[in-house]
Parts: structure tokens; C-alpha cells; sequence
């Protein structure tokens, strides 16, 4: 299965939104993007704004306060 | 949920299990044991001024609920027009909107039956001014710049960042400095700026009619630019 | 039956709440500070104290300042902790570690990025400053001020949205 990383391990509000912001918009639709974050921020702001845009969007814990976030581009 | 993102979760799922083979530590425990030191708190700061215990009890609450709920002021104040989501801000609305038909209940008998001091009159009732303005954009510049306001720095030291304890004691250390130029900017703008507390010109109903009347248009506004940012394509 | 009920227990705690919760919460528990000790929620001076008092204690005279002259010195130096604001400030932190340790995502994170540190301090001695200018800080000069029907609190919360406007460009123009 196809898609794209993009690590913000150890980076804090609000640059993991921000970076996939940015990236989201050059990705075409259909693409998937795999967010690796620990800032606890993210998983309700990224996956709050994922979901207005009408993106797809789940993610999972893998560890003490890590989380993937998987965005698929609408 | 679309099915490749099922089948992708399935994977990472199973790849993160592969490669730490140890299920998340519970960490349960060690919330057990700060819930019973907080109480042990409670009971020695009751001994010595039940306000303090009340207050350490009710900021147990605060700090519990901003991490849960992953709140941050400074987000905001930053997200509506950096990601065009006015989420956060209008949950900030629903906070103020709540306290301020409360408030009143509480705090307009005790302006009735006369106040000499407003320092001292229930709330937080302060001159208003330059300075507000300047102290409020050196804050407002500083939350953002720092990634999360004073509570967010709180929040955000309670969940392991070191990044924010450092945070923290730059703070401390801006209202040191802060504290030792207070002269000057009491000189400047703070002696000859006015306390202006809305009832004393609206009186008590207008002035509340016209605060949540414009809270609650501000959140209605709000909710529109939320919409009209998330659904252009 | 009951292992379902558990694993929704267990995810109630673990999954993040909605923000209009957070927001509601807020209120309500600003209400019951406000209600149950005379004074709502107010923090940033905790700050100050914490720091003057660890300070006093090493022999600096923090609290002989103009800023203190109007404030209780004497209980100040005789126990700077035992004060409304510095058990707040203790407070949040405790409710936030026990928050996080129940849906077990502490995790120390260190500093990976020296741009962060000088961001964080740059930013943090601004908000510190900020607060002894404006009489408050996110808490007691806006979520607890408006409420308290003071014109401060409005024109602090404008002067945060522009703050942070600016901030914002600073922001991404360096870090991005």
C-alpha cells in the first residue's frame, strides 16, 4: 500500500497541522498520509480539521503518548 | 471509513506490535497514586485555610479537563485564520458565555451593596488601557511563539514535554521582569487608566443583555467563517 | 458483556473529549472557584511568586520591589507556596498529570530542535511580562475578567487575537 510519511515526532503545536496542511495540498486525492506525531495536541486538532475538510482520517496509538495519524485526501 | 484506510491501519497496527512487542505500559498506577497525594494535599491545605484546599481541588479539575480535552487558548486564537477553524475558539465562547450568566449572581449583590475598592470587589474587575493593549499583544505574540499559553504550558508540563517546562520558568522569569518594571509602566499608563466595569454604565440587566448578546453573535459569526472555510474546494 | 464495557470505560478515558466540552467544563468550573473561594481562576502572579520566593530563599530581595509593596510580604516570605495562585499553578499541572497518566500517554520528550528552546523562552518571558503589564494572563485577564463584566478582559482578548496575528507570521516565516 502506497503513502506518505511525514514524521513531526518531538514537534509541538501547531507545526504537525501546519506540515499537513502543506503537504495535504499537494497530494492528489486518494493519496494517503501517514502523520507520526507525540504532541497530544494533535490527534484532536489534526483529526478535527481533517474531518471538516472532509478528508478521511483515523489513527492509531503506538506507543505512551505516540500516535499515527492516517489522512486520506478527499 | 473508507476500506484503504481500514486495511492501512490493520498494517501499521501489526507493524508497531512487531516492533515493540511489549503492550503500552499502564501507566493507571501512577494516577492512582498522584490522585491520593492530591488528596493528601487537599486535607493539609484544608487544616491551614479551607480556600486554599478548595482552590487546589477545583485546579486539579481545570488541569484534568484542559488535558483531556486537549484545549489550548492560544490555538484559539490561531487557528482560525492559520488552518480557518473556529472550533476551539468557539469553545472558549461556550466558557465565557457560561460564566458570564453566572457571575452576575454571584458578584452584582456584593456591587449593590457598595463597593469602595474594585480591587476588592468580587471578580476580576481592572483599569483598562495602553496597557492592556500592549501587555495583551506581548502575551498574545509570546503564546503563540512559545506553542501554548500560561495553562497551556501548565497542560502541557503534566504530559512530559520538556520543551514546556522550559517554557515555564521563562515565564516566571518575564514576570519577574515584569514585576520590576511595573513603575514605570504604572506611571505611564496604569495610574491615570480608568476601571471600567460595564454596569456601571449599562447597569446590571442591559449590561448583561448587551455582553451575551455579543458573545453570542461573535460565536454565530465564528461558526459561519468556519463553514465558509471548510467547504470552498 | 463486561469486557465491552470495560474497553468503553477505558476508551472514554483514553480518546480525547470534544472541545464545546472543554469549553463548558471551563465555565462551570470557573463558576464553582468563583463561587466556593470568592476569587475566580487567576494564575500567572503564581508564577512570580514561585520564582521571587525560590529566589528570597537563595537571599535576594525579590519581595523588597516597588511591585510587592502593596502585597502581603510578610506571609509571602514566611511560606511563599501557601498562596492561591502558586497551589493553581500546582494544581493544573497535578490535574493534567493525572489526566495523563489514567489514559497512560505520559511520555517524556525532550528537546530535539535548539530553534523550539529559543522560541519557548523568547515567548515565554514575553507572556510573563505581558501578564504584569495587563494584569493577567490567558486565565485571569480573559476567561475570568469578561465574566466579571470588567472592560479589560475584552480589550486583553483583542490585544491576544493581534498578538497572536503577529506571532503567527513570526511563526511561520522561521519555524516552518
Amino acid at each position: 500500500m502506497e503513502y506518505k510519511v511525514l514524521d513531526c515526532l518531538y514537534e509541538i503545536c501547531p507545526i504537525p497541522l501546519l506540515k499537513a496542511n502543506k503537504e495535504l495540498e499537494r497530494m492528489h486525492s486518494g493519496e494517503i498520509l501517514v502523520l507520526l506525531t507525540n504532541h497530544n495536541c494533535a490527534i484532536s486538532n489534526v483529526v478535527e480539521w481533517a474531518k471538516d475538510k472532509g478528508h478521511e482520517i483515523d489513527y492509531i496509538e503506538t506507543g505512551e503518548g505516540e500516535w499515527e495519524i492516517f489522512i486520506e485526501k478527499k | 471509513m473508507s476500506s484503504k484506510l481500514e486495511m492501512l491501519k490493520k498494517e501499521r497496527l501489526k507493524a508497531s506490535q512487531a516492533e515493540k512487542p511489549k503492550s503500552k505500559k499502564n501507566q493507571r498506577l501512577y494516577g492512582a497514586l498522584l490522585i491520593t497525594i492530591s488528596i493528601y494535599i487537599a486535607f493539609y491545605l484544608y487544616k491551614r485555610d479551607s480556600i486554599l484546599a478548595i482552590a487546589w481541588i477545583f485546579s486539579l479539575g481545570f488541569g484534568f479537563v484542559l488535558q483531556k480535552t486537549r484545549f489550548c487558548f492560544a490555538a484559539s486564537f490561531r487557528d482560525p485564520f492559520l488552518v480557518g477553524s473556529t472550533k476551539l475558539f468557539r469553545a472558549v465562547l461556550i466558557a465565557l458565555i457560561i460564566s458570564s450568566i453566572f457571575f452576575p449572581m454571584i458578584q452584582f449583590p456584593i456591587h449593590k451593596a457598595g463597593v469602595s475598592d474594585y480591587f476588592s470587589l468580587a471578580g476580576l474587575v481592572r483599569p483598562v488601557g495602553i496597557h492592556t493593549l500592549i501587555g495583551g499583544i506581548m502575551f498574545g505574540m509570546g503564546m503563540v511563539v512559545a506553542g501554548g499559553c500560561v495553562s497551556g504550558a501548565l497542560t502541557r508540563v503534566g504530559e512530559g514535554f520538556l520543551l514546556q517546562f522550559v517554557v515555564f520558568i521563562s515565564i516566571s522569569v518575564g514576570t519577574l521582569f515584569g514585576a520590576m518594571h511595573y513603575k514605570f509602566w504604572e506611571n505611564a499608563f496604569i495610574s491615570s487608566a480608568p476601571i471600567i466595569y460595564l454596569p456601571d454604565i449599562f447597569g446590571y440587566t442591559l449590561a448583561v443583555v448587551i455582553q451575551l448578546s455579543a458573545l453570542i453573535i461573535i460565536y454565530y459569526l465564528a461558526y459561519k467563517y468556519h463553514i465558509k472555510r471548510n467547504t470552498m474546494i | 458483556m463486561g469486557n465491552i464495557y470495560r474497553k468503553k470505560i477505558a476508551s472514554l478515558f483514553s480518546k480525547p473529549w470534544p472541545y464545546w466540552f472543554g469549553g463548558f467544563m471551563l465555565g462551570v468550573l470557573n463558576i464553582g472557584i468563583f463561587y466556593f473561594t470568592d476569587e475566580p481562576i487567576r494564575v500567572s502572579t503564581g508564577f512570580l511568586y514561585f520564582l521571587g520566593g525560590i529566589l528570597e530563599k537563595i537571599g535576594v530581595p525579590v519581595f523588597d520591589m516597588y511591585y510587592f509593596s502593596t502585597r502581603d510580604v510578610q506571609s509571602l516570605r514566611s511560606s511563599f507556596m501557601l498562596n492561591r495562585y502558586v497551589i493553581i499553578m500546582f494544581g493544573i499541572i497535578f490535574g493534567s498529570l493525572i489526566s495523563t497518566f489514567l489514559s497512560s500517554d505520559y511520555k517524556f520528550k525532550k528537546i530535539k530542535n535548539s530553534k523550539q528552546v529559543i522560541f519557548g523562552i523568547f515567548g515565554g518571558i514575553l507572556m510573563g511580562y505581558g501578564t504584569r503589564v495587563a494584569y493577567g494572563c490567558n486565565l485571569g485577564a480573559y476567561l475570568s475578567a469578561i465574566p466579571s463584566y470588567s472592560l479589560h478582559g475584552w480589550v486583553f482578548g483583542l490585544a491576544m487575537f493581534a498578538g497572536a496575528y503577529i506571532g503567527s507570521k513570526l511563526l511561520t516565516k522561521y519555524i516552518l
